[in-house]
């Protein structure tokens, strides 16, 4: 755990001074959070109400954090859960509307990216839509957030072969997708 | 050169080139950042009396399938005990004087009325 973490989850555990450490916590982390889950579900309006949400979950997970995994890494594991149990609804709430989920997600993207931004920036995150939310994850936390293989593995909660063939899967899939398209 | 030709053969030069994406977003409101922290802050629940409480109920919600399994099996053993002590000592079929002995010892008036009404002197033993 880096050490300014540490000294954080020190002042987090004293009643006395959890607050305001909370407070830095937040102001720490909330913008990777916050593009760690607006990747995944592109609208900034649901990405807001799941970031609440996390910090929220963290706040009352925080006195049974055992400090055996790092703290962010802890935290992104609870960010990328709220975000693909966020999309597994969306998807079941696209279906009872008798609608396609690949549409309705692709029209979100179209809504949430700036229409003259790059190209290929865009073409790869349609082809992102493609993948399943797991290889989505895997490919976010490893391709845009740069995390080790090891720490992608402690985030989704799975071994480090398994989230290194979910990344293999998911270029190959993408290289597909962008060589037809 | 496509994405795919870059995602193929310079993987490095397109982590630099197309990893940080932010841009491609519409940005989050002006200020998002500044007024989260304590947008967050408030709907932060209290501790308090709140903490201890959910300790206790963590450590309930880990007794608690331990003590139903042990209750379950005490229940099922007691059951089992009753049924084969039970069948060790079956109901005769035929109620002879000596079961009425075994059985019902304790009404001495019944007894003694039932061995009464015999007259065949096999009474002698008592």
């Amino acid at each position: 755990m880096p050490p300014e973490d540490a000294d954080l989850l020190r002042r987090l555990q004293d009643p006395a001074s959890e607050r305001m450490a909370f407070r830095e916590l937040v102001k720490r982390y909330q913008e990777r959070l916050y593009w760690v889950i607006r990747r995944l579900v592109h609208s900034h309006e649901d990405t807001n109400d799941l970031l609440q949400e996390v910090f929220i979950k963290v706040w009352k997970g925080l006195p049974s954090f055992n400090g055996r995994s790092a703290l962010y890494t802890w935290m992104y594991r609870i960010a990328v859960n709220e975000a693909l149990s966020f999309l597994r609804r969306d998807k079941w709430r696209s279906l009872m509307r008798l609608e396609d989920p690949s549409k309705v997600m692709a029209h979100r993207l179209q809504a949430s990216i700036e229409t003259d931004g790059d190209e290929i920036l865009q073409r790869l995150h349609a082809a992102l839509l493609q993948l399943s939310p797991q290889q989505r994850a895997v490919f976010t936390l490893r391709y845009f957030e740069d995390m080790p293989f090891k720490e992608v593995a402690a985030v989704m909660g799975k071994t480090e072969s398994t989230v290194k063939v979910h990344y293999h899967l998911a270029r190959k899939k993408i290289e597909e997708i962008l060589t037809e398209t | 050169m496509t994405a795919s030709h870059n995602m193929n053969h310079q993987h490095g030069k397109m982590k630099k080139q197309y990893s940080d994406d932010r841009s491609l977003f519409k940005a989050p409101p002006a200020g998002y950042f500044e007024d989260l922290p304590d947008v967050v802050m408030q709907r932060l629940p209290r501790r308090s009396v709140k903490r201890e409480e959910g300790r206790r109920t963590v450590a309930w919600r880990r007794w608690a399938p331990a003590v139903v399994t042990l209750v379950l099996l005490a229940v099922i053993w007691w059951v089992r005990v009753r049924r084969s002590s039970s069948s060790l000592h079956p109901v005769p079929q035929e109620w002879t004087v000596e079961d009425e002995i075994l059985y019902n010892w304790e009404d001495d008036d019944l007894l003694m009325e039932e061995l009464a009404s015999r007259d065949d002197g096999e009474t002698s033993y008592l």
